[in-house]
């Protein structure tokens, strides 16, 4: 199990349209890795990441790998829902019922907040909570980093730390590469 | 399941104000037209049954061109709940919040506006609420069909406008004919088995749908 990488490609294609985003791209991404998606706006991160959740069919090649995480980068709307509901409502997709495996960004004292009553960075941490919600090896994180200040970017890197040392591996697309400063880095952009 | 359900039920409610909106509009609606049609009991009891359909088809549309949005379906397509149970569960909250308070309420309206049709209720309510349910569910399809394409509420209606015409016509051949002190059990016979297909079948298709568009974008 422990040899097993928690994510692999192999020839892996990715395309929108007539562009190639990524092409052949063949690796295993080990439990205790942290890959990084680099690149400007539209360079295809986050097609490559829905790739490899399984949101996306590449053009060629194949994806395999173990339970996952997804979090899109979209914000969480201003909704009237509390985080709680939020929560719960995830946690049911995901089969589980709602209890945080840890409160990483404090957000304990406003589960009964309306979303729209709560500011971007905390909606951020409310949406990253959603890992908290059930013990998955690989999680693929498209711009967790947004909205977050110091302190939120400072948990986040800790939690991504705590995953890595319980074996898990992490997949993350980001414009601030500079919170990662030794994790391998895949650039897009530059002719695929 | 129950809380899958609950979510969307609250997202059309709460934060889209979906209930207010369609029993507003069917209130609204009604309320001109029995104005513009005249108090004659007569010509109300033949034309209300009718009426009252088309104006809960219309009421159901509206709603529908949102129903299934962005990030929403990445979530639904990793879940380990299955697609198209989170489907009918999205259909059943539609229904619960566009077509169950009219269902409810418009009976009692026309028993109000036509003398002696108390008896009706029933007849009306359950052929209202099946209706209802065919019309949420046809809605879905139709939801799945346009999802990602722009200006979608007009293709929408073009889409199933056509599938919701059967219920239409059972539905309020069931309410002319209780009117009329005829037999109505046929045609909401019939009006039962397009409600239990479209809500069996439709989840199926529209989840279906929904993986083939998000997976090849």
């Amino acid at each position: 199990m422990a040899n097993t990488p928690v994510l692999s490609m192999n020839a892996l294609t990715v395309t929108r349209g007539d562009t190639v985003l990524a092409r052949n791209v063949t690796r295993d991404v080990p439990a205790r890795a942290l890959w990084l998606l680099t690149g400007p706006n539209g360079s295809g991160k986050t097609s490559f990441l829905r790739a490899l959740a399984g949101l996306l069919q590449p053009a060629s090649g194949a994806v395999a790998r173990t339970d996952a995480h997804w979090l899109a980068a979209m914000p969480l709307g201003l909704s009237l829902e509390t985080p709680r509901q939020y929560l719960t409502y995830q946690a049911a997709l995901m089969g589980v019922p709602f209890a945080l495996i840890a409160d990483i960004f404090s957000i304990a004292p406003h589960l009964d907040t309306p979303l729209n009553r709560l500011s971007t960075g905390w909606r951020q941490r409310v949406k990253l909570s959603r890992l908290m919600l059930a013990d998955r090896p690989l999680w693929l994180l498209d711009e967790p980093s947004d909205g977050l200040d110091a302190d939120g970017e400072a948990r986040l890197v800790q939690m991504i730390q705590t995953h890595l040392a319980h074996e898990g591996a992490c997949v993350i697309a980001t414009h601030d590469p500079h919170l990662w400063p030794r994790a391998e880095t895949m650039a897009f952009g530059d002719a695929g | 399941m129950m809380v899958v359900y609950r979510h969307f039920l609250r997202r059309m409610t709460r934060d889209r104000g979906l209930m207010g909106q369609s029993a507003g509009f069917f209130a609204l609606a009604v309320t001109v037209c029995v104005f513009a049609i005249g108090p004659d009991a007569v010509i109300l009891s033949a034309v209300l049954p009718g009426l009252v359909w088309a104006l809960q088809l219309l009421s159901a549309l509206l709603g529908l061109s949102d129903m299934l949005e962005g990030e929403d379906l990445d979530d639904l397509l990793l879940a380990r709940t299955s697609l198209p149970a989170a489907m009918c569960a999205k259909a059943l909250a539609h229904l619960t919040a566009t077509g169950l308070p009219i269902a409810v309420l418009a009976p009692l309206a026309v028993s109000l506006l036509v003398p002696g049709s108390a008896a009706l209720l029933p007849c009306m309510w359950l052929g209202l609420a099946l209706s209802a349910a065919s019309f949420s569910a046809i809605g879905l399809l139709g939801a799945a069909l346009t999802l990602g394409s722009r200006r979608n509420a007009a293709l929408q209606a073009l889409i199933i406008l056509p599938l919701c015409v059967p219920p239409l016509i059972f539905g309020a051949g069931a309410a002319s004919a209780a009117m009329l002190d005829q037999g109505w059990q046929a045609p909401m016979a019939f009006l039962a088995a397009i409600a239990c297909a479209s809500l069996t079948l439709c989840p199926f298709a529209a989840a279906w749908i929904i993986r083939m568009k998000v997976t090849s974008a």
